[in-house]
């Protein structure tokens, strides 16, 4: 498993009050190549996309996502939720050539 | 590449587009003044390029900060240690592509970075369009965006600009038609859904949606070149080294805006 070597942007607040919507925004470097196209030299040009974006507040998962081929490159999410507790937020990313990104955010819930 | 564009030759020997769809005239844009490919876009892709988080060249500026900061290799002094912050160059930013009295060439902002590479850094110089200097690139102009493109041109540079601008002029490929005709006679002219700018640089490099990824200023000459079935030359060239000149020189005055986004 290797790790994804390009970039990622994740806007999350480190604080939010208690019963606060927080948002959390993603955006990843990613060529989300189809399986379709067909390139210069003629030949296919091999599928190469993220499969898998999974969120995980706490021990809740707040999103799991499969994702497909007809999403454009360096895609962006946006999701938003309560925050209830002080906790871990993960973020688990995954591509059809075994990269994988984790990233942990703590968010602190505020009176 | 761009198949929707049909030319029928007038007998008169005029040209005309026909656009397949509507060809409709900016009416909105004032003549005379260049306006920036931004003043073309749809209120979406506007909001897209302003957003600070979401706008997808700031992946390359992130990653051109990383690259700044790193050693190449072992022993190596990074862009940073030499340099301080990129911003203390944004103001070369707006002045390039220029004159190199030594060399007695054109040097744009590509050039400069592979040359610190190679003569500084002792290491091979990233190639044209590789992520490495997408990213420098980006990360240096980005510093520089709210500064107005030079139009100062050296006295020596001045058969090289003439040059850039008779390219802009000539036209050429299987559809016979020059830059001019595109961005200036057709500016504001729809094509499919996109409206045809200025071909203005001052957005460079600019992340586009029709190539779902960053790409520096001969890149889209390649591309415009390519649209009009006419051979494009190699990136870094001396033509398109001129052509940037004469861009430069035309869009003076045009806030920086890196990393635009375009359709
Ligand atoms: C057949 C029409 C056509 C011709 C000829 C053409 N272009 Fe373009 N050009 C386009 C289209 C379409 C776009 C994308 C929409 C836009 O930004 O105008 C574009 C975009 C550009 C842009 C990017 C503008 C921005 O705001 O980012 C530049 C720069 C440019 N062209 C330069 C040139 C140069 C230099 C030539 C001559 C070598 C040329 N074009 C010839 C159609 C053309
Ligand atoms: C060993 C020191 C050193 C390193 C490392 C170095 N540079 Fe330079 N760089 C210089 C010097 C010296 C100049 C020419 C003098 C000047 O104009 O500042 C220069 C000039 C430049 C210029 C043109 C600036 C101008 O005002 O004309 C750019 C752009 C540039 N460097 C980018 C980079 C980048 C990008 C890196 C990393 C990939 C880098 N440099 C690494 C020393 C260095």
């Amino acid at each position: 498993m290797g790790t994804l070597s390009l970039p990622v942007r994740l806007a999350l607040p480190a604080e939010a009050p208690a019963g606060g919507v927080v948002s959390l925004r993603l955006l990843l470097q990613h060529p989300m190549e189809t399986g379709y196209r067909i390139g210069e030299d003629g030949a296919r040009i091999p599928r190469h996309i993220l499969t898998r974006l999974r969120v995980s507040y706490g021990d809740r998962v707040i999103a799991d996502l499969t994702l497909r081929p007809a999403i454009a490159a360096n895609p962006y999410f946006a999701l938003s939720f309560i925050a209830d507790e002080t906790g871990p937020v993960t973020l688990e990313v995954e591509d059809d050539r075994g990269a994988t990104l984790t990233e942990t955010r703590m968010l602190t819930v505020v009176p | 590449m761009f198949p929707s564009v049909r030319v029928q030759r007038l007998p008169q020997g005029g040209l005309t587009l026909a656009l397949g769809l509507c060809l409709s005239l900016c009416l909105s844009c004032s003549a005379g003044a260049a306006q920036s490919g931004l003043a073309y876009l749809g209120e979406e892709l506007r909001a897209l390029q302003a957003d600070p988080f979401a706008n997808p060249g700031l992946l390359w500026v992130d990653r051109g900060t990383a690259l700044w900061q790193a050693a190449p290799a072992p022993g190596v002094p990074a862009c940073a240690s030499c340099h301080g912050a990129p911003e203390s160059l944004r103001a070369v930013i707006p002045t390039l592509p220029r004159w190199n009295p030594a060399t007695e060439r054109l040097e744009n902002l590509e050039g400069l970075i592979r040359q610190c590479q190679s003569a500084r850094q002792h290491q091979p110089p990233a190639p044209y369009e590789s992520e490495a200097l997408l990213a420098l690139t980006t990360r240096l102009a980005h510093g520089a965006r709210g500064l107005p493109l030079s139009g100062a041109v050296a006295q020596e540079a001045a058969p090289a600009l003439a040059r850039g601008e008779a390219f802009f002029r000539e036209r050429r490929g299987q559809l016979g038609l020059s830059c001019a005709d595109c961005h200036e006679r057709y500016a504001g002219a729809r094509l499919r859904g996109d409206r045809v700018s200025e071909g203005m640089i001052n957005g460079f490099p600019i992340y586009r949606l029709t190539w779902q990824t960053l790409g520096s200023r001969h890149r889209m000459f390649r591309w415009c070149n390519e649209a009009v079935r006419a051979e494009p030359y190699p990136f870094g060239a001396e033509p398109y080294l001129e052509l940037e000149l004469f861009l430069r020189h035309r869009g003076a005055g045009l806030p920086l805006e890196t990393p635009a986004v375009r359709r």
